[in-house]
């Protein structure tokens, strides 16, 4: 009875929860729809978010790619098609890895900052005093961050797989001794606008849900600063979680309209 | 004016303020008293329209703020000074950006009527060459004095006050009791203190009601409270030691 009871009221739970978040996006919507955004703001974020995040991106975007077509030129060399490590490279990372990584990565860093950022306002009282001041403040401080990161995400994910497919023809050149005019050649061909735009769709809703996660969380905070580091790891694993979840939708429905 | 009429408001069926009735004029400063744990920020924050009574009316300057949406609110507070308890203050912008927030997201002012705003603000709180400091170098005092300038730096006629003088030593508590009192004059608002510290209370008020069990049960000036029989208001003030 006692577990009844328990799955119960986590239900309750759960969809009040859904009922917030909800509530909670469709108040953005309506009030970035009816009033815009503050650039400044969002300018501020974009270097906040965006361009201090170039580095991480960067560097595990490149490892990636090297590790990537190292596993790859073992396997594929055993059945004499070593020279399709462009291709697979190219489209694992175009196609999945860096949307998914690179925004898994993103959330780590940008998205926790932004959940840090928004609860320590919140438990502290200077979201109230926005309020105070006669300023909305989802207007102020959510809005040009969810904005910011519509933005920022696309490109450092453009960047992750520039990085990505250098790094897989550096160990592919100089370790699997593939000419490096056949390796371009190869990953040239291999990369179709369908790829990029599909790994792009993606990206585009991984940063909706990084950002109304994070700020959703740090909007909720209570419980001073302890809340405010439950409520930042709460967010970047919720983050983890989606995004893998909606990615596999977001695949299924892809390849279902573009093969 | 405020006046405020049958305000109840309760958290989880636990009551906390039931049935309080109150009328602040202009240019009037009342103060309310009581234990911790009373329900005087709770008042504060119905009065702000931060939360939403379960009964009664809160009418501001004639505009009952329970009809208001969101938005009318946010217009509302712009004519409101609200101190916070913990000043509230935003700890990534320096002291000018704190106090320039209001100005440059409320008002058409240039960068340079800003300034002078912001200069006088600081001069009204007696404080000097701080503008690029960030809140955390600042101490206790100096962070109350920036919430001050902050709450009325639009001239407000309406001023609350959250406990001004909680966590100061009584010097600068007296201090700042002085400074709230002077600036709540100078603009000729209708304010409200909540406030336990009964000295500076007594000492600065027009108006003084004690919060007890959820109801004002007293209310008067220092005179008439102090002569008061009702047993609760005369342990609370500690009249009888």
């Amino acid at each position: 009875m006692s577990f009844l009871i328990k799955i119960g009221g986590y239900l309750i739970e759960s969809l009040q929860q859904l009922g917030k978040i909800l509530f909670f996006i469709s108040e953005i919507l309506s009030k970035f729809l009816r009033n815009g955004t503050k650039l400044t703001e969002v300018m501020k974020q974009i270097y906040s978010q965006g361009v201090q995040s170039i580095g991480i991106i960067a560097l595990t975007s490149l490892a990636m790619g090297m590790v990537l077509a190292i596993q790859s030129v073992v396997i594929l060399s055993r059945f004499g098609a070593k020279e399709y490590v462009a291709q697979l490279v190219s489209l694992s990372l175009v196609r999945e890895l860096s949307p998914v990584l690179g925004s898994i990565i993103f959330a780590g860093k940008a998205g926790s900052k932004m959940a840090a950022e928004i609860s320590s306002m919140k438990v502290s009282e200077q979201l109230l005093a926005t309020r105070a001041m006669g300023v909305d403040p989802v207007e102020y401080f959510i809005i040009p961050r969810i904005v910011a990161c519509v933005i920022v995400l696309p490109i450092l994910i453009v960047i992750s797989e520039i990085l990505g497919v250098f790094g897989g023809f550096i160990i592919g050149v100089w370790d699997a001794n593939i000419p490096y005019g056949i390796y371009l050649h190869k990953t040239v061909i291999a990369i179709t606008l369908v790829d990029f735009i599909g790994g792009m769709i993606k990206t585009l809703f991984f940063a909706l849900i990084i950002s109304i996660i994070c700020c959703f969380e740090g909007y909720q905070a209570k419980g001073g600063s302890i809340g405010v580091g439950e409520y930042t790891t709460k967010s970047v694993a919720l983050c983890c979680i989606y995004v893998i979840s909606f990615n596999f939708i977001l695949t299924k429905i892809i390849l279902t309209f573009w093969g | 004016m405020i006046e405020i009429t049958g305000l109840k408001k309760s958290f989880n069926g636990h009551p906390v303020l039931n049935g309080i009735d109150l009328r602040v004029e202009k240019n009037q400063i009342v103060s309310i008293i009581g234990e911790s744990g009373s329900g005087k920020s709770v008042f504060l924050k119905l009065v702000m329209g931060f939360l939403i009574p379960d009964e009664g009316k809160i009418i501001i300057n004639g505009t009952d703020i329970n009809l208001l949406r969101e938005k009318e609110l946010l217009e509302l507070r712009k004519n409101i000074g609200y101190l916070f308890q913990e000043s509230a203050l935003f700890d990534f912008m320096t002291v000018y950006d704190n106090l320039a927030f209001s100005l440059r997201e409320n008002t058409k002012f240039s960068e340079l009527e800003i300034k002078k705003k912001v200069k006088d603000a600081l001069y009204r709180v007696e404080l000097h060459n701080i503008e690029e400091k960030l809140p955390e170098e600042l101490s206790g005092g100096m962070k109350k004095r920036i919430g001050i300038a902050r709450a009325i730096i639009m001239e407000p006629k309406i001023f609350l006050c959250d406990e001004p003088t909680a966590g100061l030593d009584p010097n600068k508590s007296l201090s700042i009791m002085q400074l709230i009192s002077g600036i709540a004059r100078s603009l000729k608002s209708a304010s409200i203190i909540v406030s336990h510290d009964v000295s500076n209370v007594l000492r600065f008020s027009d108006t003084i009601a004690l919060l007890y069990e959820g109801k004002l049960i007293t209310k008067g000036t220092k005179e008439e409270i102090c002569k008061t029989q009702q047993k609760e208001v005369r342990q609370f003030l500690m009249l009888d030691n």
